[in-house]
């Protein structure tokens, strides 16, 4: 009784602190500058709130038609490399959207091999043709899209594939045929997952900074930095991004809602519906839709990605600063996977213990970081490190006249912390994933068999939990590795990781130089993706 | 060997057990049958050491493991326990399973009491599968040999069937019962399913909402029910209406049975009659006729849902008998423990 009571305790205290800086996010607005906010309101923030709903909206809908369309081919259909295409279609996930932008506008725009070789094959010059310009909203929904549609791909994989064969074989002999049963049957039995798929990819969309950013577009995640740094005012900045924060727990309350029904429509059956022959023609009709969707979201920017490496190797490789690259990005995600699976796994088991409410809405409040973009929760980190430090230094100067600095908001502290608040997410959810195959009864058989707590723990915990932990290290690791805006603002002066080097190459117009850490980071976003799809397919 | 005395069981202010006091005797087979709700799988936590009790006493070979003040922590109790889902350990194949408790031994005994049991429960050969690749039978013989590796004074067995089909629950249940007899092993099974009870157990104990309703061997429960309700529970009832006549015998509409002994009513008393189904026989040359209401193909046999003279009786015929709803079919009564109670 007592260690749990000590476990409640711990897990309430970093429960608490890992809520401040969401709590300082929408605390900001208690020192409101109406002033500030009225000039925003004539000038930009329209701009910033419907560029934001059009994006978002362009991307749920794009990535919609195009997983469902993958998803339905896949699932129904016998063709040729079908098997292949069920796995290959998850690779696009490996690419942070804003390594896509950087890497498509490099092949359209005007010195890019597109243009080019159109202006080889017509002798047209510069402005006697129109080409699609990258470098706008239909550009920025174009390439979050063809990142992000696997969330659909994959969600709605599964919704069909469990739809059971006698439905199909029901539909066909009430006389429907395969377009009628699709739109009267499967799509809206597939509709939440589906559903669940695109809130997700809204919400990313939301969250981006990077890609908006370079693509020139005004968002509200853009606007936070603007206001920031451009107009310096963090308040107002907090205050913008608690209007961001309010966009995205909608999205994700209707992400919840939608799952729910989709619990109700989940049908308990025993033979899952089987590929179906199909024409020649018809195969190659899907084939070649896939294969363009494929080439187009994951071959043809890789191929970019490493022949622009393959130049920089050939001519100018700076390996000691890839490596120093390399090294700290390693480190911090290292450091922030492995301190995030440790709190994961104490809120893990608190809730296990079926603790009192108080503990259990602790932990769902901790827990809802990913719902945070990045850009926010480092304003809500920054506002709060910086606060603590200065009263830090203020004690210290008077107990013992000396002024440490900024040992919190100047370090990798605050990298980590801003880390584990947005990922504690994903490694508590695999926690719990491995927690819920220890049954409790398990516990009770080692009690039965005289085994103490400490050998249940090492005898029956670890071993299974050890394959889910490993795989919620990894996850968290890559998730790291790619996160752009809160690294960009807290990182410790001077600290370059992969991420934020890309960006900062690509900003300045060397985006043959950015590949080389850009295609280190896509090599590293290829392992989740593979557990991503096995789990899928043993599914 | 097992005493439970005056146990009550308390979650929050919800009193699921109370009162309750039983014993088994060294090498009994006891179950506690219930529906769910009874209390009957608290009571086997409490004994198993995850549940404290409230008030009473838990005595295993006269030894108190549980009291109001004090609870021996499971681990101490020398156990063994069945669960409900088997809780056999997924990482494990079927050796370490089994010799999972065996840690103190050394590799060679491990090893030696590992075969006893493999043969024991028949699955020599199996020892380095893992637990997945096991059909559901073969999982269950591996819980047991698990929980009996460490030679415990009390096997308990929480609904240990309830995962499987009905077929093998029978065969599996008969197989278990030898094994436990064989190795004179004390036992407590928990079920719902009186079938089961009857199969494995030497003792049952009746639950209803946590109170002990009866206790006797299988034989007494099922044929001197205590109550109406307890009489549904253990299988098809049906009643006639009786009255207790002059020379002290059961008048019913459809005959008149000696009175069973111990039953205390005065001469006129309205009482009903409780026909098992094993209690009316068909029989062609009987003068006494009834009408086939629904029949149930069971195989070997037939169940017959009948009426006569609007009461209604069931019988089991052998499968011969292919008479069709609407017949009239010849019955006569073989009441060798007719059971009465109060009409209401």
């Amino acid at each position: 009784m007592n260690s749990l009571f000590s476990l409640n305790t711990l897990v309430l205290f970093a429960a608490v602190i890992i809520a401040v800086p969401s709590c300082v996010v929408f605390g900001a607005w208690l020192w409101p500058d109406w002033g500030l906010w009225s000039h925003l309101s004539e000038t930009v923030l329209g701009d910033y709130i419907v560029n934001s709903l059009v994006l978002a909206f362009g991307v749920g809908i794009t990535c919609g038609f195009l997983g469902t369309w993958c998803a339905w081919c896949v699932s129904q259909y016998q063709f040729a490399f079908s098997r292949y295409f069920k796995w290959l279609l998850f690779l696009p996930l490996a690419f942070p959207p804003y390594i896509m932008g950087y890497t498509y506008t490099g092949l359209l725009d005007f010195s890019g091999p597109f243009q080019e070789l159109l202006r080889e094959a017509t002798g047209w010059g510069y402005g006697d043709y129109w080409f699609p310009d990258i470098q706008s909203m239909s550009g920025a929904i174009f390439t979050i899209s063809v990142v992000l549609f696997p969330y659909v791909y994959g969600l709605a994989y599964v919704a069909f594939s469990s739809q059971s064969q006698s439905l199909f074989d029901v539909s066909r002999s009430q006389g429907l045929n395969e377009r009628q049963y699709f739109y009267k049957v499967a799509l809206p039995l597939a509709l939440p997952a589906i559903s669940a798929g695109m809130l997700l990819a809204m919400m990313e969309a939301f969250a981006d900074f990077g890609t908006v950013e370079y693509l020139g577009v005004s968002t509200l995640a853009t606007g936070i930095f603007r206001t920031w740094f451009g107009m310096n005012e963090p308040l107002v900045a907090a205050q913008l991004s608690s209007g961001l924060v309010c966009f995205v727990l909608f999205l994700l309350w209707g992400e919840k809602w939608v799952r729910r029904k989709q619990r109700f429509y989940h049908t308990r059956n025993t033979t899952p519906n089987q590929p179906r022959r199909i024409s020649w023609q018809r195969q190659s009709i899907v084939l070649a839709s896939l294969l363009s969707i494929f080439l187009l979201a994951f071959v043809i920017p890789v191929i970019r990605l490493v022949s622009w490496s393959v130049l920089v190797v050939q001519t100018s490789p700076d390996f000691a600063a890839l490596f120093t690259l390399l090294k700290n990005s390693f480190l911090v995600a290292a450091i922030a996977a492995i301190v995030v699976m440790t709190i994961a796994l104490l809120f893990g088991y608190a809730q296990r213990a079926a603790p009192p409410k108080v503990i259990k809405n602790a932990i769902g409040l901790a827990t809802m970081g990913y719902a945070f973009p990045g850009a926010v929760i480092a304003v809500g980190a920054v506002i709060a490190l910086g606060n603590t430090d200065q009263w830090l230094n203020k004690l210290t100067l008077q107990l013992f006249d000396f002024q440490p600095g900024l040992v919190l908001s100047g370090t990798l502290f605050a990298l980590i912390f801003a880390y584990v608040i947005r990922y504690l997410t994903v490694g508590y959810q695999h926690v719990l994933s491995g927690l819920a195959r220890v049954s409790p009864s398990l516990d009770e058989a080692g009690k039965t068999l005289a085994e103490s707590g400490w050998g249940i723990l090492r005898r029956i915990h670890a071993p299974i939990l050890k394959p889910t932990l490993l795989v919620g290290i990894l996850m968290v690791f890559v998730d790291v590795l790619k996160e752009l805006p809160a690294t960009l603002i807290l990182r410790p002066f001077n600290f370059d990781t992969l991420a934020v080097k890309t960006y900062e190459l690509a900003s300045d117009e060397r985006l043959t130089d950015a590949s080389l850490p850009a295609l280190f980071i896509v090599l590293a976003g290829l392992l989740p993706v593979w557990f991503i799809q096995k789990n899928i397919n043993t599914n | 060997m097992l005493t439970l005395q005056d146990i009550q069981i308390c979650y929050g202010s919800n009193r699921v057990v109370e009162q309750f006091s039983w014993h088994l005797d060294a090498g009994d087979i006891g179950c506690l049958l219930g529906s769910s709700g009874s209390g009957k799988t608290s009571i086997l936590k409490a004994i198993a050491g995850f549940k404290a009790i409230s008030t009473g006493g838990i005595h295993i070979n006269d030894n108190e493991v549980s009291s109001d003040i004090r609870q021996v922590p499971p681990e101490q109790r020398q156990i063994g326990m069945m669960f409900q889902d088997l809780a056999l350990f997924p990482h494990l194949n079927v050796a370490r399973n089994i010799t999972f408790g065996l840690q103190k031994l050394t590799k060679d005994k491990q090893q030696a009491r590992l075969e006893e049991l493999l043969d024991l429960v028949d699955l020599v050969g199996k020892e380095n599968a893992m637990v997945h690749e096991l059909s559901g039978g073969q999982q269950q013989r591996v819980a047991l040999a698990r929980a009996l590796a460490p030679k415990p004074n009390l096997l308990l067995l929480d609904e240990p069937f309830s995962s499987l089909d009905k077929d093998l629950r029978e065969s599996l249940a008969t197989q278990i019962r030898q094994i436990l007899k064989a190795e004179h092993i004390t036992a407590l099974l928990v079920t719902h399913d009186h079938v089961e009870a009857f199969t494995m157990a030497d003792k049952i104990a009746v639950l209803n909402k946590g109170h002990l309703v009866q206790s006797g061997t299988p034989y007494e429960v099922y044929h001197r029910p205590d109550s109406p309700d307890i009489a549904r529970f253990l299988g098809i009832c049906d009643y006639l209406p009786a009255q207790l006549n002059a020379e002290g015998k059961v008048a019913t509409p459809l005959g008149t049975f000696a009175m069973p002994s111990g039953g205390e009513y005065e001469p006129g008393a309205a009482l009903q009659l409780l026909v098992r189904p094993d209690d009316v026989v068909h029989d062609d040359n009987s003068a006494m006729k009834a009408t086939v209401v629904r029949r149930y193909f069971k195989g070997a046999q037939f169940l017959f849902e009948l009426r006569c003279q609007e009461h209604r009786l069931h019988c089991y015929a052998s499968a011969h008998h292919d008479h069709k709803p609407g017949d009239a079919i010849g019955i006569r009564f073989d009441m060798q423990h007719s059971v009465i109670f109060p009409a209401g």
